[in-house]
């Protein structure tokens, strides 16, 4: 029988063989994030009893500002992406132990986790010249006064919906819905030309 | 090109909502009672101002909530913007 845990985490971008291409220095570097958990926290920020039971599972608060993004325990990740919904990312090792533990923390109460973590793939793009390559396709503020590191957006980015976390001014991280991401990365491909894009190892 | 001033992601391009049609189109509150005519012009007749306008915009790619938007059919001109379910 198959490895089911090997088959369910097959990258979408498995098809483009991007380990051959790898190599190369330049301007951009390309490369699939790492597979991460990810789940969608829905619930009124201002229900106290809901802010609590997240608070006590998570170890902190929730982020109330748009687009921040907090550390909580486990090495998991909190973002605020609207006035009602976070997303949650857990590292794979996690395998939904913490996520397990913020649903029953929510049981009864007004709030919902869902897991998402195969709807989207990662897509890291960094280097010198990684604002500069997606300014090409969103509308967004890149300017690290107006989107500094360590905040994220959801917006729309060349030809997909995007969750655009910043990690380094130079260094973003890129959720794009999971049936976009071969023909996103071709896109990032064609755009990068211009700033010697390379693939990461 | 719109930029709509989102209440909580601030001012996004208009390429990030879809159009949602007039918010101040009411639903009949009692279906069943509801007259062919009432129907009809809830789901037909709606009003095509060359001016100001109250409008529904969806924030699709931000945060996914419905804004209700005044909007200038005639200058684009955008007037407020709030949550239409706060």
């Amino acid at each position: 029988m198959a490895d089911d845990a090997t088959e369910a985490r097959r990258s979408a971008l498995a098809g483009l063989d991007l380990g051959s291409r790898a190599g190369g220095a330049g301007g951009v570097l390309l490369g699939e994030g790492p597979a991460q958990e990810s789940f969608v926290l829905r619930g009124p920020a201002a229900d106290t009893a809901f802010a609590q039971a997240v608070e006590e599972v998570l170890g902190a608060g929730l982020p109330l500002e748009p687009g921040e993004v907090r550390e909580v325990c486990e090495d998991a990740l909190l973002i605020r992406l609207g006035p009602d919904e976070w997303r949650l990312m857990a590292p794979l090792s996690d395998d939904g132990r913490l996520a397990a533990r913020v649903a029953s923390g929510l049981a009864g109460g007004p709030g919902a986790l869902v897991n998402v973590s195969s709807a989207s793939t990662i897509i890291a793009v960094t280097g010198e010249h990684a604002a500069d390559l997606l300014a090409t396709g969103t509308g967004i503020d890149l300017d690290p006064a107006a989107f500094p590191p360590g905040r994220a957006v959801r917006t729309h980015i060349g030809n997909a919906q995007a969750l655009v976390q910043r990690r380094a001014e130079d260094a973003f991280d890129l959720h794009v819905p999971r049936s976009y991401a071969r023909s996103f990365w071709e896109w990032l491909e064609e755009r990068g030309r211009e700033f010697d894009a390379a693939v990461a190892l | 090109m719109l930029l709509i001033p989102c209440p909580f992601c601030g001012a996004r391009d208009e390429t990030e909502f879809a159009y949602g049609g007039d918010a101040g189109v009411e639903r009949p509150t009692d279906p069943e009672a509801a007259t062919d005519e009432a129907w009809t012009d809830y789901l037909c007749f709606h009003d095509n101002p060359k001016g100001p306008h109250r409008e529904l915009w969806f924030h699709r790619d931000g945060c996914r909530r419905w804004l209700e938007v005044e909007r200038d059919t005639w200058t684009h001109e955008l007037g407020a913007v709030r949550l239409s379910r706060p």
